[in-house]
């Protein structure tokens, strides 16, 4: 579905990816776990072509994603993306139905469907009742749900998760992730709890100083030796309850 | 008021209709207005008969005096059409910027559009001292002055670096400074009154000048501009989420950029080129549009066009009427409306400037 190879990326003589490679499989979760600064989002932005890698290759659906134009990969791919800025104030709804976009023509307006897609998905989102309101009165977990909302109506078989769990809520992390496993779709995202990447990805990537240090199941990943290497502190893994791994951190010192 | 907005929101179209209306009877009305008073019905009559007079048909209005004619034929139809045309190209071009810097208070001169026109214009006027120049010359000196300007800001912040809103910006105030300097310092050592005062109600911005000569040009820009822009009101309203949203939305950054820049720059330079620097319009009226139907550009820039050219006929009509039979600059005019009217729209929106 999408792979990578070998992408490299540097701001002036300084390299933020040293070649990684990359993979995610139809209907994979795919985690990518690792430090600040070990170049997540960096790496994410490639995959999104909000940066241009200096190096590589990138494949979307089998097709170069480099080559291709930004209308048509917003076909294959959506993206809850971090920013939050608006100076303008389009309501909920609009916000949602930008999802849509790459789908019309430039002039062509909304249709039946589309009304009734946004719908559907402010209903799934739990936004129904927000609908109205301006984006940039909303709460930092609102308006993030309200990307979300925005990245669903676009229909992708992949979708692309840069934090996406930053400014929510527990009750509202658990929500957000439950609805995306749910899609079925190829999902990849950049995770900094452990324990969330524990319960829902399939593989994990663990990146480091521009690297992808190592890649598994959360089972063969999240060992107290890696993620000491990983963080640089004592880590603690045990199983819950729900098969699922439990990570605890202790100070070094 | 809220009812108001849902209304006109849910019905853009109907609304532009009624405000098409509303534009056809401000341009009679427009004309009929002024020091001399015309009669609703010789307006009609003379403007009738003289268009039709163009295709060899229809005949002289009888009863109606000579010089009533001449007034409502060369002085008020090319002067109230070139005031809707300016309105509304001043408009556009205000949605523009605002688009392209994700700035509401950003307006057609931001990036040093007028101080590069006023130049352009003042070098055209002093040339015209030894030369047997007129209008056009100064027309074309301000068309030519603006879009070297703008050209020069955009080389200029290429340099070291991406063309970003910001860089933009910056370097449009200090190419702004710079025009500024060298068209004060022309206008202070120039050898002649006349021109100072030509120059001086030229920067002030007036639709004194207008004749039918000026409409045609400024007509031709508007028509594409202003539906090149529509067509790009989608992926405008995907880069007011920001550029990585735009992005993942779909939209080709540089490319809508480029092309919003060169209608914006060219609908500007047109206008400023014949009416001189006419401030406030393409700040205050988008901003008044937006606060009725919202930040979707597919309904702002449609409205906005026919409400700044609205306004400008009525604007006009003002500098027209308040000291008769001189007549005030108009860029005067829209300043005392469009500065109150931008406080108090600040005041009641409650713009949050984080």
């Amino acid at each position: 579905m999408l792979s990578t190879k070998q992408v490299a990326f540097g701001v002036s003589d300084r390299p933020i990816l040293r070649g990684i490679d990359f993979q995610a499989g139809p209907g994979e979760f795919v985690g990518i776990i690792g430090p600040n600064g070990s170049g997540k989002s960096t790496f994410l932005k490639q995959v999104y072509k909000v940066l241009r890698p200096q190096g590589g290759e990138i494949r979307l659906l089998g097709a170069d994603l480099l080559s291709m134009s930004n209308w048509d990969m917003a076909q294959k791919l959506a993206v809850v993306v971090q920013e939050h800025e608006c100076g303008f104030d389009f309501t909920v709804e609009e916000v949602v139905m930008m999802g849509r976009q790459a789908r019309k023509r430039l002039l062509e307006a909304d249709s039946r469907e589309d009304r009734a897609m946004v719908d559907a998905v402010l209903e799934r989102t739990r936004l129904a009742g927000l609908r109205e309101q301006g984006f940039s009165t909303l709460s930092g977990g609102e308006k993030q749900r309200v990307l979300i909302a925005r990245a669903l109506v676009q229909q992708t078989d992949v979708l692309i998760l840069d934090e996406p769990t930053n400014h929510l809520d527990i009750k509202y992390q658990l929500q957000l992730m439950d609805l995306v496993k749910a899609l079925g779709c190829t999902v990849v995202a950049a995770i900094h709890d452990l324990n969330l990447a524990a319960m829902y990805c399939d593989r994990l990537y663990a990146l480091k100083d521009g690297r992808a240090v190592c890649s598994g199941t959360p089972q063969e990943l999240l060992t107290p030796e890696r993620l000491s290497a990983l963080y640089e502190v004592d880590a603690e893994v045990i199983p819950g309850p729900d098969g699922k791994l439990r990570v605890f951190f202790r100070s070094g010192r | 008021m809220r009812k108001l907005c849902r209304a006109v929101k849910a019905h853009t179209a109907a609304a532009c209709l009624f405000l098409a209306v509303l534009l056809a009877a401000s341009i009679i009305l427009g004309i009929a207005i002024g020091p001399v008073s015309i009669a609703f019905e010789d307006v009609w009559r003379v403007i009738g008969s003289r268009f039709l007079g163009r295709f060899g048909l229809g005949e002289p209005p009888a009863g109606i005096r000579e010089s009533t004619q001449n007034i409502v034929w060369f002085l008020r139809a090319p002067r109230v059409l070139l005031g809707m045309l300016v309105g509304a190209a001043l408009a556009l071009s205000g949605v523009g910027m605002q688009a392209f810097t994700k700035n509401p208070l950003a307006d057609p001169y931001v990036l040093g559009i007028s101080s590069g026109a006023s130049l352009g214009a003042v070098l055209a006027m002093l040339v015209g001292i030894w030369l047997p120049t007129g209008k056009l010359t100064v027309s074309a000196g301000a068309f030519g002055g603006a879009l070297l300007s703008i050209l020069l800001v955009c080389v200029l912040s290429r340099s070291g670096g991406p063309v970003t809103p910001v860089r933009l910006i910056l370097v449009g105030v200090a190419a702004s400074a710079l025009f500024g300097a060298a068209t004060n310092y022309l206008v202070y050592t120039a050898p002649n009154d006349a021109a100072i005062r030509e120059a001086t109600f030229w920067m002030l911005g007036g639709l004194g000048s207008a004749d039918w000569t000026d409409i045609p040009p400024l007509a031709l820009l508007l028509l594409p501009c202003s539906l090149g822009m529509l067509a790009l009101s989608k992926p405008l309203n995907a880069m007011m989420m920001g550029d990585s949203s735009a992005v993942t939305l779909g939209v080709d950054l540089n490319r809508v950029r480029r092309l919003l820049i060169l209608m914006t720059a060219l609908l500007t330079a047109a206008a400023v080129s014949v009416s001189g620097c006419i401030g406030f319009v393409g700040l205050v009226i988008p901003h008044m549009v937006r606060s009725v139907v919202g930040p979707d550009h597919r309904r702002l820039i449609p409205l906005a066009a026919l409400v700044g050219s609205i306004f400008m006929i009525w604007v006009d009509v003002g500098a027209r009427m308040l000291h008769p039979p001189a007549e005030i600059p108009v860029g005067i005019l829209t300043a005392f409306l469009g500065a109150p009217l931008f406080l108090w729209m600040i005041r009641a929106r409650r713009y949050a400037f984080q």
